[in-house]
Formats: C-alpha cells, structure tokens, sequence
C-alpha cells in the first residue's frame, strides 16, 4: 500500500496506515491508521489486549511495524527507535514514570536533553521555568522529583517530552495513576497544550476522560480499528461501549435493598492497628461494620492502608490492637476467617495466592478450606467437578484446567483466583481491586458476581481505585487516608468532589 | 601552642593518600558500585609509583604509574561486578587480596630501596599566613594538587553531563537506559575513575609521605577511605574533613613522642582506627538516607524509591 497524497485542508501531524503487527500466532495489529492534526486530542481507546500498547510501540519506534506507512508531517517516516521518534518530534509519557527521584527537575530534563559537557544548570533551570510557564505547567525547577506527587512528576515528564522538541505527545493511559483532582488538574493541563498547538494522543479506557477531553476518538478492538477519527459527539456512551466491547452492554443496576443491622455484621472491626511489612504503623485505630447483604466500597490513593485492612480482616496479618470477628465469630488467623465464611481476592493475586508451578486445577482446593479428601489421597474427581460448576457458575472463562499458572497472563491469573474465591458459599467477600488487569467483559461480569454475592446475603469488601466503579455497586463508601478512615459516604450523597477531598487530604 | 600546628599540618599530610582514594571512591559509589578494593588500588598505586621514581628519579612519573596500576586493579573489580554481575563485597574483597599478593612479591626487592620523593615545597606568600600557612600551604606538591582535584571532582559529579549520568546510574540505572546509555560503561568509567584516584593516593603514601616501601604499608587506609565516603554522605567536599581528621589522629602520637611522652606503640595505632569508628558510630543513621538508591539496593536486596 502507499501512502494517498492528502489534499485536506489541513496536513496532519501524524497519519499511520496500514499497520499491522504479528507476534507468533497472535495479530496485534491489523491494518491499524489513524491521524493526528496540530492543535487537537485524539483519545486512543479499547479494551485491554486491543492492540493500543503495540500500536503506540510501533508509533515510537520500539516495533518495527510487519508492514504499514507513517507520515510526520507529510514526510515518510517510520521510526527504528525510540530515539528516531524523539528527532521526528514524537514524544511519549509512559505510565511508569522514568524520573530519577534523588535528582531536580532540571536534572532530569538535562538527562534528556542535549545538552554538551557542561551543564549550565542555571540557565537551563531558567528555560525549565519558562517552558513551564508557557505549557501551564507549574513545575519548580529546583524541587527534588522525590518530594513531588505522581501527577506532578507526570507534569515533569510532560514537560522533558516536550522541552526535547515534541510536537506530538503520547500519553498512555495516564490518569489510571491519579487522584480524580489530580485527573481535572491533569485535563487542564491537555487541553492548555491542545491551544498551544501541540497535537495530543491520549489512550484511556475511561469514557468520561473522552467526553471532557478529546476532539476526535479512535476505538480498537481485537487488533483492529472500529472507529476512526470519529468526533465524541456524534455517539452515545452506549454506543462508544458497544464500539469497544463488540456488544451492548446493558447500565449495570445495582439494587440497594435496606441494609439489616439488627443481624450481626459479617465483618466487624474495632479499633483496629496494624503495622506494615516494614514495621512502621499502616493502619490507626479502624472501625468497620459491613453488614450481611451490604456491598461497602473502599476509596484510597494507592498505599492509604488498604492492603493492610484486607490483610487483617482475613486474618492474614496480625492486628496490633482491636478486635476482629466475620459473622459473629473472632478472627485471630487465616483459618479462623475460613471457618467463618471468608473469601479473599488479594490485591496482588501473582504474588499472594499463586503457585506458579502448580496447574489452574491444582489451584482450585487451595481456598484455605479442608481439601476434598479420598482415602489417603485427594478427590481429584470431585474438585474437577466442582472446578467445571464454578466456571460455570461465574462465566469468566477460566484458562484449561491444565495450564500452569506461570503461562497465564495477569488478567487470565485474576481469572482463576476469582472463580475459586466467588464461587464458594461465602458470608464475607473481601475482594481488593477485583477487575484489574480483566477486559470490560469480564470487569462487568465480576461486577455482576459481586453483586450477586451482596443479593444472596453476604457482606462484601470492596477496594477499588476506580471511583466511577465503586460509585455504581456500593451500598456506602469508606474512604482511606494515612491509614485510618477518613470519612464515610452513602449512596445518596455519592459525589466525585467530596470523595477526592477525603481521599486526598483526609477532610472533606 | 606548636603541637597544634604540627597536627594539623601532620594531619593534611597524613590524611591526603585517604583523600584521594575517598574522593575516587565517591564517584565508584555515586555510580551504584562499592568497591572494597580500593586498598588494593592503594597498594599498587604505592607500589608503581615507587619502584618508577626509584628507575627513574622522576616522581611526576611515579605518580602517574601509580594512578595507571590503581587504575588496572579497580577494572579487574569492574569488570568482575558490573559485566559478570558477581557480588560487590566478595569481588572487592578478592581484588584487594589479589593487590596484597602481586605487590608483596614484586615489591619485596623494593624495601629499603633509596627514591627520589616529592618535596616540601613552600607556596610563596600563603606559607606565610601564620596558622594556616605552615599548615596548608608548606606541603608537598601532591597535597596541593589534592586542592584541585577535589573541588573538581564535586564540578564534575554536579556540574557537568558525565557526572549526570554518574549519579543516574547511582540512583536509577533504569532512567539512563530509556535515554540510549549504556549503565555498564558508566559504572565502568567511574570505578575505573575511583582506582586512577586511589593510584594517587596510594603513590602519596609511598613517594610523598612515608618515602619508603614495605609489604602492606596501605595498612587498612583503603578501608577508612570506604568508610569515610559514607561519614562525608557522598559529597567530595565533605570527604576533606573527614580525612584530615583521620591524618591528625596519625600525627598526633608522633608530635607527642617528639615532645617526650611515652606512649605505647600498639595505642598510637589503634588511635585512628577508633577514632574513626566513633564518628562513624555518632553519624552513621543521619548520613545513610544520603545514600545513592542503588547502593542501597547492593545493601538490602532492596528495589529502589518508586
């Protein structure tokens, strides 16, 4: 295929076409294009393993694309690496953010710019300082990257890509890291350089960041392009979810029945302390009641306490004072809270409930309850029946019986610890960030388990990131800040705002 | 009020060799690399520099031989810890005892060998401030460099781009590699830095301070040297206190002797060494968070800071 000369009005920064990207068996990429124009924001979207990260790789020049034409700026360019991208003025701002903590601001952009042997720190913090300015960055040039938050540093690197000579600047999924003021902030931000000029790619799978923020809308799906270039509103939500998933997936209802607290509570924490794997205190004097048929959210930046709390209700860490009991029965250890009814998805499932050598089957007794006993030896028959009901019962598509969990990808792995854990008979669910790493199938499907485990009685735990989330499942919000409870939010007065305060600053 | 004096000034003299080696340990370690061997370097540093300005009379010559074998002991360690990946501790360890073994047997014809060594040399007009000029500036030429050298080692470790990438590789080698540099040649470059310096020091010891050459004559100065680095929180500025303090408590028990007290032998060498520890007792926990990211990872298995 060759590149169609373009007689638009206006020549785009980018235009891709043609694409396509194999590895093995598994097409990436097929027949992927799309384009940027100066002075706009294109949001990438799609599912998990739609084929954005390949796409954005091939953009910056980390893969070579299988076959496929790129156009800077009306010029035939395709990028062999990351460092060719940056000369075209291609400029990409990773999730994992790649500053040196012990250095400046101005250290860091140095890192990245050419700068000869000296390197005139002084006047090169003055450009930092105006560069900053200009773009509404408000970055300090002397600050220490360690002493900055996350969407601060996002903003540092930010401005490195774009002091380095970008014209277009990648973002990839950037808000997934942010506090929701974080996020407004950050928005800003795009829409500032948007009028700067600079054209903007954002990958997000976040609908309400493509509604504030993006002019035009590529949707990806299986490798390939179900919309190009098409303007956010001349679709509907459901539409543009229909676009990513393949089918229509009906508003989830969650139905908030009156909660009975005459009953005793499935999970009962009070005045609970704990300290982290590091010995300092993670988590000051809780109280928590979730209540049988009560699906309670808990919001947080990252690291607030909350893989402590989970830990501790499960008694899988030991509290340094208060009580705990599920159901009416004190939890002292990880059997106790079995014997009571608990199930646990833990926050990091690869690390704290896998066997990576043993096979999915083999995975399935391992629930801390008795293991299925035949003779001497173990029930395979019976676990493999049970395995078949549970997959059956939750629809998540387990991987074969067979496989070994060090083949499985993270979303398959959170898969299996899901069905195992949401299919048992349980009266308290403690679930920590159940959908990650899933697709949005499978994140509505998980959902739906959850709560259908609310519906038929059991209390439920629910730690998310995503607010919109918990916002739409939970029957009451607690939110985690420092390692105590900062505030607590019905249904009825759920709101964004309020929430981000409590997260962010412990008030609200 | 003369003691006062001699100390001092004995304490520069006898704290430069330390200096030396501190200061190129501090790039080494700057880089994400604890070199252990730097004793080593010191020792063939000592050992070059002497056996050169003995063939030839010329110490500059020496001098510059010394900073070449410091240099090709510090590479066995580099290229041992940065390209094979073996254990910092051990391969330091090994590289110092390799040093001890090779200079013992091709030094042993050395001892009590004559040399040309540095000399005195007074600076004229600052060797007459009174305090300061007898005690900075009626040294010899190698401690005056010393000056220089210092102060340029912080420019370029601060200042300028390889010391940027010094100290990136220091604290998160990850970042010089998504910008196209290769971690390995700067850890390389800078240990090898570390061993050209501890050249130096080792040649002051054995052609400017004790003018002489004996097996192990380095006698624990490499391992001061490491441990001074962490009491001066890896800024080559603050290396110069700390060195001098050691070369005082040196000076001490001679400008005693000379004044007629009888102090044990065993005593005045065991000064230095508990002095040293003391200081490093007191400071240690306040100067540790200093420490660049990786080497902590070299200490706790740890990753480093998100």
């Amino acid at each position: 295929m060759t590149p169609e000369s373009t007689s638009d009005a206006v020549t785009p920064l980018l235009k891709i076409g043609g694409f396509t990207k194999r590895f093995a068996d598994v097409v990436a990429n097929d027949d992927v294009g799309f384009d940027v124009r100066a002075g706009e924001v294109h949001a990438l979207v799609g599912e998990n393993g739609a084929g954005k990260s390949t796409l954005l790789k091939m953009i910056y020049g980390v893969y070579t694309p299988d076959s496929g034409w790129m156009l800077v700026e009306d010029h035939e360019a395709t990028p062999g690496s990351p460092a060719e991208a940056r000369a075209l003025g291609i400029g990409m701002v990773f999730q994992d953010l790649r500053l040196v903590p012990a250095l400046t601001v101005t250290e860091n952009i140095a890192l990245a710019m050419d700068t000869g042997w000296n390197l005139k720190l002084d006047a090169l913090a003055t450009r930092v300082s105006d560069a900053s300015q200009r773009f509404g960055l408000g970055v300090d040039p002397a600050a220490l990257v360690r002493h900055l938050s996350i969407g601060e540093r996002q903003r540092v690197e930010i401005l490195k890509v774009l002091m380095t000579g970008a014209k277009l600047v990648i973002l990839d999924e950037p808000t997934s890291v942010l506090a929701p003021q974080e996020v407004d902030a950050l928005l800003g931000v795009v829409r500032h350089l948007r009028d700067q000029g600079l054209g903007i790619v954002i990958v997000t799978h976040k609908l309400r960041e493509v509604r504030a923020i993006a002019d035009r809308v590529t949707v990806l799906r299986g490798g390939k392009t179900v919309l190009v270039g098409a303007t956010p509103g001349d679709y509907t939500d459901d539409e543009l979810i229909e676009a990513m998933v393949g089918r229509s997936v009906p508003p989830l209802i969650a139905l908030r029945d009156a909660v009975d607290t005459a009953v005793p509570p499935a999970l009962l924490m009070e005045g609970v302390s704990a300290n982290s794997d590091r010995g300092h205190q993670a988590l000051t004097s809780v109280t928590l009641r979730v209540y049988p048929g009560e699906l309670v959210g808990v919001a947080g930046v990252a690291g607030s306490g909350q893989r402590e709390l989970c830990e501790v209700a499960m008694g899988l860490r030991d509290a340094s004072a208060g009580t705990i009991s599920v159901s009416g029965s004190p939890v002292t250890n990880p059997k106790t809270a079995a014997t009571a009814g608990a199930v646990c998805v833990p926050e990091d499932p690869v690390a704290d409930s896998v066997v990576s050598r043993l096979s999915v089957l083999e995975h399935m007794p391992l629930d801390g309850r008795p293991i299925p006993a035949s003779g001497l030896g173990v029930a395979w028959a019976l676990i493999r029946r049970r395995t078949d009901e549970a997959n059956a019962k939750l629809g998540l598509r387990m991987a074969p019986k067979h496989r070994k969990l060090s083949e499985l990808s993270g979303g398959n792995i959170q898969r299996v610890i899901l069905t195992r854990e949401l299919a048992l008979d349980s009266t308290l669910v403690v679930a920590a960030y159940p959908s990650r790493g899933l697709d949005a199938a499978n994140v509505r499907r998980t959902q739906e388990v959850l709560l259908e485990a609310r519906s038929r009685g059991a209390g439920v735990l629910m730690v998310s990131e995503d607010l919109d989330e918990l916002m739409s499942m939970a029957d009451r919000i607690v939110v985690m800040h420092d390692g105590h409870i900062s505030g607590e939010v019905p249904a009825a007065a759920f709101d964004r705002q309020r929430l981000g305060q409590l997260m962010v600053e412990g008030v609200s | 009020m003369s003691i006062i004096i001699d100390v001092a000034s004995g304490g520069v003299r006898g704290g430069t060799s330390i200096l030396y080696a501190a200061t190129g340990e501090t790039i080494s370690e700057r880089a994400g690399v604890i070199n252990l061997g730097t004793e080593g370097s010191m020792l063939a540093g000592a050992l070059a520099a002497y056996m050169v300005s003995s063939q030839t009379g010329n110490p500059w010559l020496g001098v510059a031989v010394g900073a070449f074998a410091g240099a090709l002991i510090s590479s066995v360690h580099a290229v041992l810890v940065v390209k094979r990946k073996a254990n910092q501790f051990a391969s330091g360890l090994a590289v110092l005892f390799l040093s001890l073994g090779l200079t013992s047997l091709f030094g042993s014809s050395y001892v009590g060998k004559t040399i040309t060594p540095f000399t005195v040399w007074d600076v004229p007009l600052l060797s007459d401030i009174p305090w300061i000029g007898p005690i900075l500036f009626q040294q010899d030429p190698l401690v005056y460099l010393s000056y220089l050298v210092v102060p340029l080692v912080w420019f370029v470790l601060f200042r300028t781009r390889a010391g940027l990438l010094v100290r990136t590789a220091g604290e998160r080698s990850e970042a010089l590699t998504v910008h196209g540099f290769s971690v390995q040649r700067v850890r390389m470059a800078a240990v090898i830095a570390g061993g050209v310096l501890a050249g130096v020091g080792g040649a002051h010891l054995s052609i400017a301070y004790t003018n002489s050459w004996f097996e192990n004559m380095v006698a624990g100065r490499g391992f001061i040297a490491v441990a001074l680095v962490i009491f001066a929180s890896w800024s080559p500025l603050k290396v110069f206190g700390g060195a001098y303090l050691f070369g005082a408590a040196l000076s001490l028990g001679p400008a005693l002797q000379a004044r007629g007290y009888e102090i044990n032998q065993f005593a005045l060498h065991v000064i230095p060494f508990v002095l040293t520890l003391t200081v490093l007792a007191a400071l240690g926990r306040r100067t540790i968070s200093a420490a660049p990211a990786e080497l902590k990872r070299v200490f706790e298995n740890a990753p480093p800071d998100p």
